[in-house]
């Protein structure tokens, strides 16, 4: 077999993470350097991928790669540009974050461009391979950066059981994975899917699609298999909690709608009606528990299990719009999410983060700029309009309409209604309640703020004009 | 060669690491039953690529095995981590994070 040119321009994104995460690797091993300085190079390596990313999305750049297994395409490229917002956004909202424990700052930038690295490969992945080795990269360095803060022991905690629920969701997903071979006689996305036209669907591909579904399910946190989600949250520091909400589920999903929509798309009878019921289960128990919540970081968790099930309506929507929908959800989802974590680490007391719900009385007199950024991410949530969650829903419904689902829509619709209450609770409480016990809140952090206001105006920007990002998502459905 | 008899095997195998995760309270046997369900998974890929004739499946079980090793490598300094704070690795007892 001849060995086939690479095409080195194609891998650049991939490329320039690889060596950003050398660099700070290297880096890190000298003393005099700052450790500061190692974020800012994490920053500066993902803005770098993120403009290669966009100028070869503008380009409509299209490739195969290493005997058909990376394909470099819209799709792909889209979500790299989901994954690095996500990345530079958390990064900026570390940098303070890890200096109130003095705690080792080159390994977590380390870990965090390697979850980045991972979750490219999974959006890019043209062979179930590669999608298997990027889910595990990713999840391996999460589980990592999830148990931190090891003299903590809810981070450990939260690490450890992230790690026995994500390597049992990986061990599904495999197996998934080994039976579908078994049925379509290869591992190559397109093959299987010429290969299932060909013949008819037989139970191990049936038993291995419902496997990829729980594995899937495990990662991007649907219910029933949305258990560790809460937990990790509260336990795992609130920059890797913000991280682990946006960009690896917005991974999941590239990799959901990459696997379903192009290798198993004649299979959608027996997929899309589960996917509904799982869609309508995910956001009704997502939004239902998260009234309950008195913990801001829970109430998060549970706000974005049921983000995923909105997102959910979108792939079973399975049509242009249905994934064009689902991936500008996810693009605003994981902005809005990250601000909302990142107002959380902003409302920073003396002895540690304010997590409950009720420290955030009387926040709108004492502390303007928290409550206002506060509000516009929750706000967003909720999806009022002008802002980027009302556009993100309003597409994915208007997607699942267009497909014929009335009622997913309708349920969707009713969610809405049931988040809009507790998210304006926490608004609410921070305008019009004064608070019972006098707060210490420490100065903001510029870095910390920075990345707040970038989040905003993004939220603002795209609620404002959704065409901005509308037109390249629609441009990306492969 | 029955290309069944290693299938229902391997869905033995991986039925016994899924009972084990749920039932078992110790932290490193769960690890151990989820290397079972792993392994499952590379026994089948085994025996469909040799039924097959052909490599894909034998070449996967080779990053498969990697991959569980570095799990292994994360998992086990993570649970470490967490008995050095409580004593005890059993999962019921490690229960501070609830809502």
């Amino acid at each position: 077999m001849p060995i086939e040119e690479i095409n080195w321009q194609l891998l650049m994104p991939e490329l320039v993470i690889a060596l950003t995460l050398l660099i700070v690797l290297v880096f890190d091993l000298f003393d005099s350097i700052s450790k500061k300085v190692l974020g800012w190079m994490t920053i500066v390596g993902a803005a770098i991928a993120l403009w290669v990313s966009i100028q070869m999305h503008l380009d409509g750049t299209v490739g195969i790669q290493f005997n058909q297994m990376f394909k470099v395409d819209n799709f792909s490229l889209f979500f790299n540009m989901i994954f690095l917002i996500s990345t530079i956004l958390v990064v900026l909202l570390s940098m303070s974050y890890l200096d109130r424990g003095d705690k080792k700052q080159g390994p977590y930038y380390l870990l965090i461009l390697l979850a980045t690295l991972g979750m490219m490969l999974m959006a890019a992945g043209n062979e179930l391979i590669i999608v298997f080795l990027g889910l595990e990269l990713m999840s391996l360095s999460l589980y990592v950066l999830a148990g931190y803060f090891r003299e903590n022991p809810a981070s450990s905690e939260a690490g450890m059981k992230y790690l026995l629920l994500g390597a049992f969701a990986s061990a599904f997903f495999l197996y998934g994975i080994a039976l579908i071979y078994g049925g379509a006689g290869t591992t190559s996305i397109p093959a299987i899917a010429e290969k299932i036209t060909a013949e008819s669907s037989s139970p191990l591909l049936l038993a291995g699609m419902f496997l990829l579904i729980v594995g899937f399910g495990f990662k991007v946190a649907i219910v029933p298999f949305h258990q560790w989600a809460p937990d990790v949250y509260e336990g795992a520091p609130t920059t890797i909690a913000a991280f682990i909400s946006a960009g690896p589920k917005a991974a999941g999903f590239a990799a959901f709608l990459r696997i379903f929509m192009e290798a198993l798309p004649n299979l959608q009878g027996e997929w899309s009606g589960v996917l509904i019921l799982l869609a309508m289960l995910t956001m009704t128990v997502g939004n239902v528990i998260a009234i309950a919540q008195t913990n801001i970081k829970r109430m998060l968790a549970y706000s974005s299990i049921a983000h995923a099930g909105y997102v959910l309506i979108g792939l079973a929507a399975a049509n242009n719009d249905g994934i064009s929908s689902a991936m500008l959800y996810l693009l605003v989802y994981c902005v809005m999410n990250i601000g909302a974590f990142g107002a959380v680490i902003l409302a920073k007391t003396e002895d540690g983060e304010s997590l409950m719900i009720s420290d955030y009385a009387g926040l709108g007199t004492r502390k303007p700029l928290l409550a206002m950024f506060m509000s516009v991410m929750l706000l967003s949530l909720a999806g009022f309009p002008p802002t980027a969650g009302f556009v993100g829903k309003f597409y994915i419904f208007k997607a699942a309409v267009g497909a014929g689902h009335i009622w997913l829509v309708i349920i969707g619709a009713l969610n809405t209604a049931i988040s809009a209450f507790y998210y304006l609770r926490v608004v609410v409480t921070m305008y019009m309640r004064e608070p019972e016990e006098e707060l210490e809140f420490s100065p903001y952090a510029s870095t910390l703020v920075i990345g707040l206001i970038i989040a905003a105006v993004g939220v603002l920007l795209i609620g404002i004009l959704p065409s901005l990002m509308l037109t390249p998502a629609q441009n990306s459905v492969f | 060669m029955l290309l069944e008899y290693y299938l229902i095997l391997s869905a033995l195998l991986f039925t016994i690491g899924v009972i084990g995760v749920l039932v078992r309270r110790n932290a490193i046997i769960i690890f151990m039953c989820i290397e079972l369900m792993l392994n499952a998974a590379n026994l089948a890929f085994v025996a469909i690529s040799r039924n097959l004739g052909e490599t894909t499946g034998q070449v996967f079980v080779f990053f498969v095995m990697a991959v569980a090793a570095a799990e292994v490598a994360i998992g086990l300094a993570i649970i470490v981590s967490v008995f050095k704070h409580r004593q005890t690795i059993n999962v019921d007892e490690i229960n501070s994070l609830k809502g």
